[in-house]
């Protein structure tokens, strides 16, 4: 048992020499009728209670899949209490929201819509409201085969859509996938994020999105009420300010930065958690070639959103 | 057969029961199998947790998505197991409970690995920082080699620590490390470097412990005990219920086959039964168309047998005198000659001309042969005919000859031909084989017989019997002293008909005794007055029939003076065995002065037998004799002994058929007492 364990150590280290993952060049997993249904769905505004919000109001799909503003505004110029994190290559991460309470795609959807901050909906009016639609029904019929729209499906279409909104091709996945050579200052970025331990939290085929880690790390920050960290689902002490380790990918157009929107640049991004979470003070030179490597990771629109 | 229906039914029951049985064992087999592999899965995942674990907190850094993957596998084949149909079953309650206590621990297991993933990256971002980075960053600063070299000391401990695992080895660092600060808060600007170093140093001193427990925990597999109790306990109880499934299994397979057995056993029987049915039935049958005796085919069959032939010919044979050595013998030695006689017909025709032999009553048999010439019947017949005439029979020691008459017939109807073919030999002497056809003329006396018969029945109802007179001449007294009444019947056209058209027939049917009784009853009437006496014919056999006897007496009772002169003339025509019983009548008769002549006596065939036995006062010497007298002398001669024995046994004597005076004058002269015939007078309805 044992050999076997130091045997698979061994194999493993020889094939998995880079702790990040490319992301795939196609995705085979996809309903595209349903898809193409559920983008729809996604920015029609008339899915939230006043009619003011869409999924597209924080998760920006020309903006990265993300908000610009600081927090999230839901009906009625709610205000949210968090930096809305991209919706690109969600499907990758461990959990859904910065604090991981949902596991799924579909659980978060699910939140979202009945948030009372967010867009408030209740199942039934949701319904009603895609069964008033000749076109929707049109559509759910063609797709779901179903002459009456249920919820469920709904859900189902927009979570159908968000599994293809995966950004490929980025230059570091093309680097990963041997197609071409990283520059000199992305490359020394790349080595710098390994080395200086960056790569410990941000790492796997979203470079970052599968564990958690305190915000803080090495300088405690004082915990702001209502702050949607861990601990307001454990109430654990411990999980104060320890939030879900965000995806590094198409970073460079998802500012403002961290939960709380602390930094407004990529820039400061990178020094706030040099200084916050690795306890070093980097150097000017250290922080271009971060930023170098970290631009690497913007990808292509998906192909969906090209889909006619 | 409600046995076998009820038999039937627990096999088709048991059929459905194995049908429903084999669903239900196939669908616990599937779900069991279903529980299994989601059980083994829960079992590996946590296996390659451990590993990914393992490998994490070795590896300085490492892709952590198979951790976030298999821990994912780890709640949906929790959440699968307590959804599957099996363990949401009753029986599986244990299981159910297990597991969502499994599913608490892997709660805190959860909770666990994210402390540990969080300690991890931060503990060795911590150490690449004391070990690399914070070290570089001190060399660039002008320090004193004492505090750098025990930064490196500090740094060195560390490092082995985290090689180690060892939380022991961070022990004697404390002192070295408060040393640094208070080096680094003595300078007039503190160094950065210093700062950044102690601060990791610190997080260690801090971290490390809780990191090392976590990871121990972790590797201690805290969930191995849970799942490996859910598969024990899920194993237990589903090896109980596929015991049960097996058992009941086992029992309807018993019920299957018993059942198969019996209904088996049922058929046998049925067909047992069926099989003595069938015997019995083939029995039955041949009995109605076998005759028991001899084991020929009966009458019955014969006229079954006879719609297949296409062109028979019947050869009808009769025992000759079978009634005799019935009689005789008695009736087992005829059984065993009609037995004999069978074997005999058997062993002679040898089914060459698709022949077929019956017994189609007492003593006949009957042959019928398909498409034979008349020539080679005839051959056959008379082979058997000799055969059978040959054969010594023996019975008791006994040899008993028997002969065989035989018809041959191919004329429809061919028994009845036969028949009548046959009754026609047996009254021609020597004759033994004919062959039927219409130019007998059989069919016509028949037809003849039925006719007189008519005419007899409709006499008799409407009395149309009638006496005529004959006198009888008294030769020495020269007159008339007696009449003979003749019968006659008058038809219903007035017509006279003479005895020679109806008495032959009469005589075979009840009839006879009828018109003797009416000739006796008006003959008396007719003579009550008149002074003559008078005879009238009674055949012997009349004598024996007790009822006619008796209205006889009743009529001789009622009318005794005219008894006294009436004679009976005696007809021979059969043999009479009883004689007794004959003279006993005639006492009878005698008593009432009634007279006995034996009529047409010289004609008959044992005349001087009765001579002896009989008690009579006449003798009727036979017209044909009388005719002949003066031209036969044999018949004058025959005439005289006759006369010359009645003479001395005192007997009177009547000569018939006296047709002229020659005649009368040569009786008168051999001493005949009395004449009769047309010279005298002929019959006529009333008296001379």
């Amino acid at each position: 048992m044992k050999s076997f364990l130091f045997l698979s150590i061994f194999l493993t280290s020889l094939y998995s020499i880079e702790p990040i993952q490319p992301l795939p060049l196609i995705l085979d997993d996809i309903n595209l009728n349903k898809a193409k249904l559920g983008r729809v769905l996604f920015s029609d505004p008339l899915l939230s209670k006043d009619g003011t919000v869409s999924c597209n109001s924080c998760h920006d799909l020309s903006l990265g899949g993300a908000d610009s503003r600081d927090v999230s505004l839901g009906v009625e110029n709610k205000k949210g209490n968090v930096q809305s994190p991209t919706v690109f290559n969600a499907r990758y991460n461990f959990k859904q929201f910065w604090n991981g309470r949902a596991d799924t795609l579909k659980e978060q959807a699910d939140g979202s819509l009945h948030n009372p901050a967010k867009m408030a909906m209740d199942k039934n009016a949701i319904e009603k409201y895609l069964n008033s639609s000749d076109f929707y029904k049109k559509q759910f019929k063609k797709v779901y085969a179903t002459s009456s729209i249920l919820y469920k499906n709904a859900i189902d279409a927009i979570v159908e859509f968000e599994k293809a909104l995966v950004t490929p091709n980025s230059r570091f996945d093309q680097f990963l996938y041997k197609k071409i050579a990283l520059s000199d200052n992305e490359h020394k970025g790349y080595v710098l994020f390994k080395t200086l331990g960056c790569i410990f939290c941000h790492n796997g085929i979203n470079v970052g999105g599968n564990s958690f880690q305190k915000f803080g790390l090495m300088k405690d920050m004082p915990h702001i009420m209502n702050t949607p960290d861990r601990y307001a689902i454990t109430k654990n002490v411990r999980d104060k300010n320890i939030f879900k380790v965000p995806t590094l990918r198409n970073i460079e157009y998802t500012a403002p930065y961290f939960h709380d929107a602390s930094s407004k640049t990529l820039y400061e991004a990178v020094k706030d958690m040099s200084h916050l979470n690795l306890g070093i003070a980097l150097e000017e030179a250290e922080i271009q070639e971060l930023l170098a490597f970290l631009k690497s990771l913007s990808g292509d629109q998906p192909t969906i959103l090209k889909e006619k | 057969m409600r046995n076998t229906f009820v038999a039937g039914f627990i096999g088709a029951l048991s059929v459905v029961l194995l049908a429903l049985f084999y669903t239900h064992q196939t669908k616990f087999s599937s779900n069991y199998k279903e529980v299994l592999s989601i059980l083994h899965t829960l079992n590996s995942v946590e296996q390659k947790l451990n590993y990914n674990i393992l490998q994490n907190s070795i590896y300085l850094y490492t892709n952590q998505d198979n951790i976030a993957q298999n821990r994912a596998i780890l709640s949906q084949s929790i959440k699968a197991i307590k959804a599957h149909a099996l363990i949401q079953d009753k029986n599986y309650d244990k299981v159910y409970k297990k597991t969502l206590k499994l599913e608490i621990e892997t709660e805190k297991y959860f909770s666990q690995l994210d402390n540990f993933l969080s300690l991890n990256a931060s503990i060795k971002n911590s150490f690449i920082y004391i070990n690399t980075h914070a070290y570089n960053a001190l060399l660039k600063e002008e320090h004193n080699p004492k505090y750098i070299r025990m930064a490196q000391y500090i740094s060195k401990a560390f490092i082995t620590a985290a090689h180690t695992l060892d939380t022991d080895l961070l022990l004697n660092t404390e002192k070295k490390i408060q040393a640094l600060n208070n080096y680094n808060q003595s300078l007039s600007k503190p160094s950065r470097p210093i700062e950044l170093f102690l601060l990791h140093v610190r997080f260690i001193l801090k971290n490390f412990p809780p990191y090392i427990e976590t990871l121990n925990h972790l590797l201690s597999d805290p969930l191995l005990q849970n799942t490996t109790d859910i598969q024990n306990t899920f194993s237990a109880i589903a090896i109980r219920d596929m015991q049960a499934l097996n058992y009941f299994a086992v029992f309807l397979m018993v019920l299957f086959v018993f059942s198969i057995a019996y209904i088996l056993v049922l058929l046998l029987r049925i067909h047992k039964e069926n099989k003595e049915l069938e015997a019995a039935q083939t029995n039955l049958q041949s009995s109605l168309v076998t005759d028991r005796l001899t084991g020929l085919k009966n009458r019955f069959s014969f006229e079954n047998e006879l719609q297949k032939f296409h062109k028979p010919t019947l050869v009808l044979l009769n025992l000759d005198n079978f009634k005799h050595i019935n009689d005789f013998y008695g009736v087992s030695a005829g059984d065993y000659i009609l037995c004999q006689c069978a074997k005999i017909l058997k062993s002679i025709t040898l089914k060459q001309f698709d022949e077929q032999i019956f017994r189609l009553g007492g003593d006949d048999f009957g042959i019928i042969f398909e498409d034979v010439s008349q020539e080679a019947t005839f051959q056959n017949a008379q082979m058997i005919i000799r055969a059978i005439d040959t054969y010594d029979f023996i019975v008791n020691d006994i040899r008993i000859n028997i002969t065989i008459s035989a018809a041959i017939s191919n004329e429809v109807p061919l028994i009845e031909n036969a028949d009548m073919a046959l009754k026609h030999i047996k009254t021609l002497a020597n004759k033994k084989l004919i062959v039927y056809s219409n130019k007998l003329n059989l069919r016509r006396k028949i037809l003849h017989n039925i006719e007189v018969t008519n005419i007899l029945k409709e006499a008799i109802k409407h009395n149309r019997i009638t006496p005529y007179f004959q006198p009888i001449f008294h030769l020495k007294h020269k007159k008339i002293e007696k009449y003979e009444a003749l019968v006659r019947i008058k038809n219903a056209a007035g017509d006279i008909l003479q005895p020679y058209e109806f008495l032959p027939v009469a005589a075979k049917t009840p009839y006879y005794a009828e018109i003797t009784r009416i000739m006796i009853q008006k003959s008396m009437d007719y003579f009550q007055n008149l002074p003559y006496r008078f005879s009238v014919n009674i055949a012997m056999q009349d004598l024996l029939n007790t009822e006619l006897m008796s209205v006889i007496k009743e009529t001789l009772e009622a009318n005794k003076e005219t008894a006294k002169r009436l004679d009976f003339e005696l007809l021979e025509s059969e043999h009479i065995e009883d004689m007794e019983l004959v003279n006993s009548f005639i006492r009878e008769i005698k008593s009432f002065g009634c007279r006995i002549s034996i009529d047409d006596f010289g004609s008959g065939y044992s005349n001087f037998s009765y001579l002896s036995q009989l008690d009579f006062d006449t003798l009727k010497i036979d017209g044909s004799l009388i005719k002949e007298i003066n031209s036969d002398k044999k018949s004058y001669q025959i005439v005289k002994i006759i006369v010359e024995f009645a003479t001395i046994n005192k007997l009177e004597i009547v000569a018939e058929f006296v047709e002229d005076a020659a005649i009368s004058e040569c009786l008168e002269i051999l001493g005949v007492t009395y004449a009769q015939g047309y010279y005298y007078g002929k019959p006529l309805p009333e008296t001379l």
